[in-house]
């Protein structure tokens, strides 16, 4: 069974590029531009892995990370932070993620750093 | 020392003169008594001897009568015949003698009686030898036993005379006797005294011998150092001269010295004037600096400010001088100033620092200190200059700038991030893709890559803006069909529906490639910020101008960011969406304002958004309409 990765990407055109290649990878992927409400969207696609971005519209993707990172029941569910931003400017320590991609990113490094967090 | 002295020799001297007027009274009384003593002895010797010679007168008489009875010769009655005379001489004189003596007086008379019986006695033997008769015995015997009497009576007196002689004797000795005793006793107390007298004196004396040798100790010590005084004196002497000599060559050097002084002085006060007056020129000047100036002194202390420091601060001199003026410097800030201040200071060359500093209405606003020294030509400091610049605006525009280098750089990345993916795609999973996803990957890529080149035309754009290069290309333009070829830029990427209404034929002289670049910010805005807005009303009317609008129906802007977002890196906090440079409304007013037109935007909450811009229907800005036309294709 294929595993399912949620993205919170609120632009459309790296969006739908990510969700080509994730999909060409075999994986089930479920793409929105933005959310108020992280643990309503995972109860509701119970994601393997989470790849966000960081400056978004509505939560953004620390504080996705913080809601995943402490939820009783998502804890253990993979985030990967996305940023054009330097990695200082938005300090993004502290917010629990398991992995950090800077945009733009290589395709090959997203796919090793998935495959690995969901290994 | 002295009173000790003195009384030892007075209670010496008067014990001495006490004793000694003691011992010649009684000395005196005692000779007096002896003579009288020695008178008493002579009287009764006197007496005892003239009875011793009544007796040898009465004998005379008896032997002369003898001798004339036996022999009958009248020679030897010569004795005789003196007798009586004598003894009634002698008689006489013991009455007088004995006359304060009954017992004398008496005896005398006895005497005298018995004399007288004795000589009648001899007068009948007498008258019978010369009647030649034999002596009649009981005359004889009655003279003889007068005779016996006489000298019994004799006796008597002598035994009386010798006894009143010694009762006298005996009071007198008795009283003379202790005269010794007084006379020694006297002369031993005398003694006594004198004795401590002299001990006392002797001591005191021999004090004032220890003194005497210690005076005449000092003396010489003394005499040694007046004699040494004495050399020294002459070499004062010499040395005063030599110092009188130096004193006349001072005078001469002070006088010159006063002289240069003077000069110097002159030289100063007319320095000094010189001075005050370029001080205060200088301070003139600095009253005129835009800036905030003041004057240090050189050890730092502010003694001037001028005016802009008080306008800036809103303190008086009064508040400001001392350390009043750190008071206006920002606490985190305060540490800082003081040890560039005081390494400037110390340093003694200019340098510069920046602090904030609170203006009057309690904002703080970052200020460059300047300070340098104003030297004089002997290098010394004359007073330090110090100026704050207000660099809040070039700080903030600092910050602007870094933030859009950030900003910019994260809006290239994101156009960038898909083109990468999408082409990385493609070229390593073509053979996955049917002809339709590829298609869409191509299309994608092409929209990524126009994204970048509008960020980057935008990024060109400013450059030129800020070196003042923007060149227009005005030609007449057909503004309808501007609008269309902007709007056929969306239809590719976007499915947002664009409703025109153009007047047709509206024809100004403008740039229509600056022009569409205006109508497409705006339409990229109301698809970015409206994203909600299914519909975008693009308007071309003519007033007095060409007027074009962009509607859309989206949340709207407040009315509190209005005002700024045509300015440079302003970004809309609204929709929490930070995205986008904050230069694309900026640009398009620079385009605007080039073209002699306006720009301004019309938004309530809620009610959706209209941008708009006009341009004027003729010629008025600088620039010369081009000759032939260009048209975007």
């Amino acid at each position: 069974m294929a595993k399912r990765i949620l993205i919170i990407e609120d632009d459309q055109d790296i969006l739908g590029s990510i969700e080509t290649l994730l999909d060409l990878h075999d994986f089930d992927v479920v793409g929105v531009t933005d959310t108020v409400d992280i643990i309503s969207l995972v109860n509701q696609h119970q994601p393997d892995l989470v790849l966000t971005d960081f400056v978004l519209p509505g939560m953004n993707g620390g504080q996705i990370c913080k809601a995943i990172k402490h939820h009783k029941n998502w804890s253990h569910i993979p985030v990967i932070l996305m940023t054009a931003y330097h990695k200082q400017a938005v300090a993004v320590a502290n917010f629990g993620y398991d992995a950090y991609l800077a945009k733009p990113f290589e395709n090959k490094k997203l796919i090793d750093i998935v495959e690995n967090l969901l290994s | 020392m002295k009173i000790s002295f003195d009384r030892n020799l007075k209670i010496g001297y008067g014990f001495s003169f006490i004793a000694l007027l003691g011992v010649s009274f009684i000395s005196y009384m005692g000779t007096r008594q002896m003579l009288k003593s020695s008178r008493l002895v002579e009287h009764s010797n006197v007496i005892v001897r003239k009875l011793d010679s009544l007796i040898s007168v009465m004998k005379d008489a008896e032997t002369g009568q003898r001798g004339y009875l036996i022999t009958g010769r009248t020679e030897f009655l010569e004795p005789y015949y003196q007798s009586p005379v004598k003894a009634h001489a002698l008689i006489g004189s013991l009455q007088k003698l004995t006359s304060n003596d009954n017992r004398q007086q008496a005896n005398i008379l006895n005497l005298q009686q018995m004399v007288s019986t004795r000589m009648e006695a001899f007068t009948r033997n007498m008258e019978l030898k010369k009647l030649g008769k034999n002596p009649d015995l009981n005359n004889m015997l009655a003279g003889k036993k007068a005779m016996d009497n006489l000298r019994k009576t004799v006796a008597t007196a002598e035994l009386h005379e010798q006894q009143l002689l010694n009762a006298e004797l005996i009071q007198y000795r008795s009283y003379v006797r202790y005269v010794p005793y007084f006379i020694l006793a006297s002369v031993l107390i005398a003694l006594v005294v004198t004795a401590l007298s002299y001990k006392g004196v002797t001591a005191i004396i021999r004090d004032r011998a220890d003194m005497q040798v210690q005076i005449t100790n000092k003396e010489r010590e003394t005499a040694e150092l007046n004699d040494e005084l004495a050399a020294s004196n002459e070499e004062m002497t010499a040395i005063n001269e030599e110092l009188n000599v130096s004193n006349e060559e001072l005078l001469d050097s002070r006088q010159q010295l006063t002289n240069l002084n003077a000069e110097l002085e002159q030289i100063v006060v007319s320095r000094t004037a010189e001075l005050a007056l370029s001080e205060e020129r200088f301070r003139m000047i600095l009253q005129t600096l835009p800036t905030i100036a003041w004057t240090n002194s050189p050890t730092g202390e502010v003694d001037f400010f001028n005016r802009q420091w008080f306008n800036y601060t809103g303190l008086d001199f009064e508040f400001s001088k001392g350390s009043g003026w750190q008071s206006v410097i920002h606490p985190e800030d305060v540490g800082y100033n003081h040890s560039r201040f005081n390494e400037i200071i110390a340093s003694g060359e200019a340098g510069e620092f920046e602090i904030r500093e609170r203006r009057h209405d309690g904002i703080y606003r970052c200020h460059l200190i300047r300070m340098a020294p104003l030297k004089r030509d002997n290098g010394q400091i004359q007073l330090w200059v110090g100026t704050a610049t207000d660099i809040e605006e070039l700080k903030q525009l600092e910050r602007q700038k870094d933030d859009f280098i950030n900003i910019a750089s994260h809006e290239l990345k994101t156009p960038l991030t898909s083109l990468k993916s999408t082409i990385q795609i493609i070229e390593s999973m073509s053979d996955k893709l049917s002809p339709e996803k590829m298609n869409a990957l191509i299309e994608r890529a092409s929209r990524s890559v126009n994204k970048v080149s509008v960020l980057v035309e935008d990024l060109l754009y400013m450059g030129k803006l800020s070196r003042g290069q923007l060149d227009l290309k005005i030609v007449q333009t057909d503004l309808a069909g501007v609008i269309r070829e902007s709007c056929a830029y969306f239809n590719a990427v976007s499915n947002v529906e664009f409703v025109i209404e153009a007047e047709a034929h509206v024809s100004v002289p403008a740039d229509a490639e600056r022009i569409s670049q205006v109508i497409i910010n705006f339409i990229n805005n109301a698809l970015k910020y409206a994203s909600s807005s299914k519909k975008i009303y693009i308007h071309l009317s003519v007033n007095e101008m060409a007027i074009i609008s962009v509607r859309d129906e989206g949340p709207g802007i407040s009315l509190e960011h209005q005002p700024f977002l045509f300015d440079r890196y302003y970004r809309s906090p609204d929709g929490k969406q930070a995205s986008g440079m904050g230069i694309g409304l900026y640009i398009s007013a620079e385009i605007i304002k080039r073209h002699g037109g306006q720009i301004g935007v019309i938004s309530k909450p809620g009610e959706g958004s209209t941008f708009w811009f006009s341009v004027p229907m003729v010629q008025t800005s600088g620039h010369h309409l081009v000759e032939h036309q260009e048209h975007i294709s």
